[in-house]
């Protein structure tokens, strides 16, 4: 018997528990040639703001062992031309488009949140109060308990649609904030964003980002994803997505174990664009071979 | 539309200081890539390294659906892929981003190569050849032995002229200078750049100057090579304003005229 897949992230309900991470999969058509997207429980699309953006300086991608640093810094055309471009493409679509969104305050959060509340085809809103890239903003509201529960107050009020705020591991205590985002009324968090991080031309004798510094993804980063995946499980009783270097099925499944209901596939999709759906046919085979006959049960498994 | 798949190495060789030839069995991809185009190409079968590196179809053959690369070993990416055996597979991705446009058949038109450059331009030169079109290219090295593919050019009746940095074949000097100083503009009705960045700015500042069109190919650090990460941004100015474009999918090649150098 095929065991169940579904899962609900609030009350977005998810044919199986796998996404794609933030900015690394755009907006979905760039991987349609290798991937049927409509059998992924969901997409989570590139960061968006109210207005459009143009990033940062390059280079913008390094590699580094096991990993990658990339500060592309929330390059994106805003929300108006992902209304009027995108959001067709993803009414079309099968599968749950979830809408990352960032701002420079609190306000342009809100706005932006209330900005995309009537449109349809967007099934939820991730909320990045983590980004590693940009100044204002980004991680500075992941870092501050009160400032992120601020944010996510302030998006609950301007949308009907589920809220998930999107963690920064950059942090002393993860499960503080996550415990100050649950109660402000988040629907579930996705943990984690990119590891600041930095690396250095010795020829040159410069960095090599043209940012200086960048976010930190891959499968160098798997096992502080874990920790802080186990970690706001206990803190928390909202569901929490997944993401940090999975690169397999027996990647998400750890997360899951740990904690996750769903999980987010970044950085493998560049390795392979089929990571998103081999992972996905990976649990379920796992599901079949240990007699599991929902993934629920699976749910933070590992915890005591 | 872009294919995944394992291709089989069917031939790789030496052809001169650190640069290989390979050929591959990847009929899907040579039936539908076009000159200037690109494979993001897995190196290794390991997560080391993690992310493919873009290589320009270097040449095709729709018949035997054979598809070539030239390369250089500059890393650890190359170096391993330069290690590869006949019979063994590489996981291609392709044909991905825009290629050169082609003129009209018959046109006389210019190819500009800066060293492993010329890797796409013998592609294009076939298409070329193809339509009849009079070709001359511009072939710049370090030395003789770095010189490439300009057996390849001749056979397919392109008039070459060389260029080496020591003087050791051809005319001494760089591509650019030999450009500035003998062509004659009016009689080309397209020129194709691709080689190391100066060579391209140099090669479109003389374009802009006698007010003629060209495409460049551009390079910068790749991460997806589908237009899905941001990380390959270059600036291009479109009716005077400047926007970052992706290099990997509303690229490599551009208009000469457009491209923001820095
Ligand atoms: C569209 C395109 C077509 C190309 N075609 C060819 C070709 O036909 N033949 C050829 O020899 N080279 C070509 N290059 C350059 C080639 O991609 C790099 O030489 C190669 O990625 C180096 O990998 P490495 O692991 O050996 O070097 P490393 O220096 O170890 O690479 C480290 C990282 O930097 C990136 N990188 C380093 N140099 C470049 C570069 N010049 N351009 C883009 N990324 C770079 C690598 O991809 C990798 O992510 C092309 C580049 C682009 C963007
Ligand atoms: C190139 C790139 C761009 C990213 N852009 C965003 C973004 O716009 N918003 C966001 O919340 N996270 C962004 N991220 C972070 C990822 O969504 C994810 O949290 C992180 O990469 C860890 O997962 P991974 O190791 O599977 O890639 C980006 C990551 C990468 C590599
Ligand atoms: S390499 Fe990802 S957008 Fe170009």
């Amino acid at each position: 018997m095929k065991p169940n897949l579904q899962v609900h992230i609030g009350s977005m309900l998810m044919a199986n528990p796998v996404t794609t991470a933030s900015g690394t999969f755009g907006f979905g058509p760039e991987y349609a040639p290798y991937v049927n997207i409509d059998q992924l429980g969901a997409i989570t699309v590139k960061g968006t703001t109210l207005e459009p953006r143009e990033g940062n300086p390059t280079p913008r991608l390094v590699e580094t062992p096991a990993g990658i640093l990339n500060s592309i810094g929330l390059q994106n055309p805003g929300a108006d031309y992902l209304i009027e471009h995108y959001a067709p493409y993803f009414r079309e679509l099968k599968t749950n488009v979830i809408v990352n969104i960032a701002g420079n305050t609190v306000e342009e959060y809100a706005q932006l949140a209330a900005k995309l509340d009537p449109v349809q085809g967007i099934a939820a809103l991730e909320v990045n109060i983590s980004c590693p890239n940009v100044k204002k903003g980004g991680m500075a509201f992941g870092s501050d308990p009160a400032a992120a529960a601020e944010v996510t107050q302030a998006v609950k009020n301007a949308t009907s649609k589920p809220v998930i705020v999107k963690l920064s591991p950059n942090v002393s205590d993860i499960a503080a904030i996550a415990r100050e985002v649950a109660g402000a009324g988040a629907d579930a968090l996705s943990v984690i964003n990119t590891l600041l991080g930095m690396a250095i031309d010795i020829r040159q004798k410069k960095p090599l980002l043209g940012n200086i510094v960048g976010g930190l993804s891959g499968p160098a980063v798997k096992p502080v994803a874990i920790r802080a995946v186990w970690q706001v499980y206990q803190a928390v009783s909202i569901p929490i997505i997944g993401m940090g270097g999975i690169m397999a099925a027996e990647d998400a499944l750890e997360f899951i174990l740990a904690g996750a209901t769903a999980v987010a596939v970044g950085t493998a999709s560049f390795t392979n664009p089929r990571a998103t759906l081999e992972v996905l046919e990976g649990i379920e085979r796992y599901l079949m071979a240990n007699g599991i006959a929902d993934i629920n049960q699976l749910v933070g498994a590992a915890q005591p | 539309m872009s294919k995944v798949l394992d291709a089989k190495v069917l031939a790789v060789y030496q052809v001169a200081p650190e640069t290989y030839y390979m050929e591959l069995e990847a009929p899907d991809i040579a039936r539908l890539a076009v000159p200037g185009q690109f494979v993001h190409v897995r190196c290794s079968e390991t997560q080391e390294p993690l992310l493919r590196r873009p290589l320009s179809i270097h040449m095709v053959s729709r018949p035997k659906g054979v598809l070539a690369l030239l390369f250089r070993v500059i890393g650890k990416g190359t170096e391993m892929l330069a290690q590869r055996q006949p019979g063994d597979l590489v996981n291609l991705m392709g044909p991905l981003g825009r290629g050169f446009t082609l003129p009209l058949p018959g046109s006389r038109v210019a190819v500009a190569a800066g060293g492993i450059g010329a890797a796409p331009l013998v592609f294009l030169v076939q298409e070329l050849a193809n339509m009849k079109c009079q070709i001359t290219v511009y072939l710049g090295a370090k030395d003789k032995k770095s010189v490439l593919c300009d057996g390849q050019f001749e056979q397919m009746d392109a008039e070459v002229v060389i260029a080496t940095d020591d003087g050791s074949l051809g005319w001494q000097g760089n591509v650019t200078d030999f450009m500035g100083r003998h062509m004659d503009w009016r009689r080309t009705a397209m020129t194709y750049v691709c080689g190391p960045k100066p060579m391209m700015q140099g090669v479109a500042a003389l374009l802009a100057e006698a007010d003629v069109p060209g495409e460049v190919s551009l390079e910068e650090h790749m991460g997806c090579g589908v237009g899905a990460c941001l990380s390959c941004a270059v600036k291009i100015s479109h009716h005077g304003k400047v926007t970052n474009k992706r290099a990997c999918a509303d690229g490599p090649v551009f208009p000469s005229w457009q491209v923001v150098w820095d």
